[in-house]
């Protein structure tokens, strides 16, 4: 009996082996070392019966767009497809998808000297699932490479060619492809070596622009995608996503690597962000960054400088343009007044009013003159011209006026006359205002927003964004912090999209897109950015509404 | 022929197993050409059941197929056994030759899949996805700045983004399908509910 149990135990790890094993195979490791994009799933079944069953994909359902394909000759024939394949499988579809796509699949771009890659299809089963497959299509052997029989079969105008080669024990990789040329025997190439004396051709795993792309990014990733060139830098990068990372539910975590190559990052350096601590909690998407006015400034003064004299004079205009809001100040105090740190927000207007829109800059030890003479120049262009306007009825009147808020003094700019036609009710909310305190200059296009910021950042706010984002802000230095929450922002995109392009046509896009439903199903969408020398590192978070 | 050859033969034709009745065992027993023809069955059969991926179905046109020749040979046979064995030898081996795949309608497997990986690009074909960042303006055409402030925002999401969209475009470029125009048919033509 001890025999036995023992016996038993060795079957059942060797079986736990086995299946570790197989969730193991890299797909990378079996495209070319040229393809252009490979994209792998672990469990593509699961994954997509996770999408099919969520509520995004019901809001999905209810789009004019949607219906539309859903009625559509193409869907019907992808129907009948499927129950051709299934009846020559003699398989459930669930039971398919689970022998098929229960596994590691992936999709194979690869270069054919045209614009349209070919495309190979990669997926992982048993050996006699992929025999059964082969037979399902009703494929013929018409060749072998390296060993290894390619089968095709012809239906209408198309032709697929598939091949199946064992990966030790009783698993087997399937790969199948409509392209022309070459595309299969180069993926068999790449995964089958001839004898002692022909090795296995070069796959994409070993390169160092692909190892490069992934190396930062967590290897618990349920689909990752490649892409040796992406636009616009047309450089490697790699996308992988994370569904209900930590078992929670209703979230998509993703996180990217992008090769940069040998790159200056002086002007998107990392930092330590306090923006999101000081913006308030009525803000509806807000992007905090890094921001060094100073390297901007050095970088463009070399570029023009590079360029000759045309761009050194258009430099020189450009000096006296932002000169020409600070007076009194030199270029290299303005620029060393700031950062390193900026940020940018739309607020939730209280009770209906209007949304305000707010800029927010740090302002560096020593800066804060430089940051007062830009609110006192301003001030002096808008009386400047609410006393042309004074003496022109038909100009737009302006109102300048200062108002005392707690420490601050607040400026404030008004048009009244000149928004309503354009937002309405909404008029009599906006105003250019800007806020001076020894660490921020704020500049709002409410009152109410404005002071609701300087509430929060110096403390005495109801709540921070950083609190209501749900996720912590990381306290490491990043170059980028943004968040979107369209189920709180929905209304007021939506709103302002009915004031300037007209009811009739957003209820027309809604019709067709049904972007309403499905903006408010995402309760928020945060993302990071951090620059390093060489690669670019982000990452997202999209948390569906529970 | 001998009644109780023909008998035999008879026997023969529909046997399931190849254990005769007693009278049929005792003529057997003293009747060379019968004991040959249950032997040369018996090997025939073995091999049929060796050849494990012929359907039922086909076997059982085979074995009809060997039956006129057994006919034939129910009268011939005293004479020209050979004949008979010569012919069944060759339906055999027919048998041990024939394809062993059954015929199926063609299926284009490389569109199943991209059917069943690609939900969303087929959903995604019919929704508008985020426009193109713009191109960065002069500082003429935009003097503060904000154009360029949005797409260097746009930036950070402008690469994953891509990768993502084209991701999910892949299954459908692997089976080589193009993006679909949607046109709209009555709405009872359609079939199923789940894609």
């Amino acid at each position: 009996m001890r025999t036995l149990r023992v016996l038993t135990m060795a079957l059942v790890l060797a079986g736990a082996a086995g299946a570790a094993g197989a969730a193991t195979l890299e797909m990378a490791n079996f495209a070319p070392s040229d393809s252009k994009a490979v994209i792998e799933t672990d469990n593509a079944a699961q994954l997509r019966q996770t999408l099919l069953e969520s509520k995004f994909w019901d809001a999905l359902k209810q789009t004019q767009g949607f219906k539309d394909w859903h009625a559509s000759q193409r869907y019907l024939e992808m129907q009948e497809r499927l129950d051709q394949f299934l009846a020559n499988l003699k398989m459930t579809k669930e039971d398919a998808l689970k022998a098929y796509l229960g596994g590691r699949s992936a999709v194979v771009l690869l270069p054919s000297g045209q614009q349209k890659p070919w495309g190979v299809i990669l997926t992982e089963c048993t050996f006699e699932n992929a025999k059964r497959l082969v037979e399902a299509t009703g494929a013929q052997q018409v060749a072998t490479r390296r060993g290894v029989a390619i089968f095709e079969v012809q239906k209408d105008n198309r032709l697929d060619r598939m091949a199946y080669v064992r990966q030790g024990g009783d698993t087997a990789v399937f790969i199948a492809t409509s392209a022309g040329g070459n595309a299969l025997e180069r993926v068999l190439d790449v995964m089958v070596a001839e004898g002692p004396s022909v090795p296995a051709g070069p796959s994409l795993g070993t390169e160092g622009h692909f190892q490069k792309a992934i190396e930062g990014l967590p290897g618990d990733w349920r689909m990752r995608a490649y892409a040796a060139e992406t636009p616009p830098r047309k450089s490697p990068g790699a996308v992988a996503m994370y569904p209900e990372p930590g078992g929670r539910k209703g979230r998509i975590h993703f996180e990217w690597q992008i090769v940069s190559g040998e790159s200056d990052i002086s002007m998107t350096a990392p930092v330590v962000l306090t923006g999101p601590q000081a913006l308030p909690d009525k803000a509806v998407a807000a992007v905090a960054s890094s921001f060094h006015p100073a390297a901007i400034w050095n970088y463009v003064k070399a570029k023009a400088t590079a360029q000759g004299a045309a761009a050194l004079e258009g430099l020189s205009r450009s000096e006296m343009f932002i000169r020409g809001w600070f007076p009194g100040q030199t270029m290299d105090k303005i620029v060393g007044a700031f950062g390193p740190e900026a940020a940018l927000a739309i607020l939730k207007g209280d009770s209906g009013g209007a949304p305000s829109l707010l800029a927010m800059v740090r302002v560096k030890e020593g800066g804060a003159a430089v940051a007062k003479s830009f609110k006192d120049g301003l001030a002096a262009k808008a009386m400047l011209l609410m006393g042309l306007a004074a003496q022109n009825e038909k100009a737009p009147k302006i109102n300048v006026r200062e108002e005392a808020y707690k420490d601050a003094q607040l400026l404030i700019i008004e048009a009244p006359g000149v928004l309503d036609k354009f937002v309405g009710n909404w008029a009599k909310d906006i105003a250019l205002t800007v806020a001076v305190t020894d660490k921020w200059v704020i500049i709002g296009t409410t009152p109410a927003g404005v002071k609701a910021t300087l509430d929060t950042a110096s403390g005495n706010g109801a709540g921070s964004l950083a609190a209501a984002a749900g996720e912590p802000v990381p306290a490491t230095p990043l170059t980028r912090w943004g968040t979107i929450m369209p189920d709180k922002g929905a209304d007021i995109v939506l709103g302002a999209a009915e004031r300037v392009a007209g009811t009739a046509r957003v209820e027309e896009a809604k019709k067709l897109t049904n972007l309403a439903e499905v903006m408010k199903l995402i309760k928020r969408l945060t993302w990071t950015r951090v620059d390093k020398p060489t690669v670019i590192h982000g990452q997202a978070d999209i948390q569906a509404i529970e | 022929m001998n009644p109780e050859c023909e008998r035999f033969l008879q026997w023969l034709d529909e046997a399931s197993d190849l254990s005769p009745p007693r009278d049929l065992e005792a003529h057997a027993a003293g009747c060379e050409t019968c004991r040959r023809r249950r032997a040369f069955e018996n090997t025939m059969r073995g091999h049929l059941g060796a050849g494990a991926a012929i359907e039922p179905a086909r076997r059982a046109s085979l074995v009809a197929q060997i039956a006129p020749v057994r006919r034939r040979r129910a009268h011939w046979a005293l004479r020209w056994s050979w004949v008979p064995a010569a012919a069944a030898a060759a339906i055999v081996a027919a048998v041990l030759l024939w394809p062993a795949r059954p015929h199926v309608p063609p299926v284009s497997v490389t569109q199943v899949f991209g059917d069943l990986l690609g939900p969303l690009a087929e959903a995604a074909q019919t929704t508008p996805l985020p426009a193109p960042a713009a191109p960065i303006p002069t500082n003429q055409e935009d003097p503060l700045g904000l154009n360029a402030v949005l797409t260097s925002i746009w930036g950070d999401l402008e690469e994953p983004l891509k990768i993502g969209l084209d991701a999910m475009e892949a299954p459908r470029a692997a089976a080589a399908v193009e993006p679909p125009a949607p046109t709209a048919k009555p709405a009872g033509q359609t079939k199923g509910e789940s894609i």
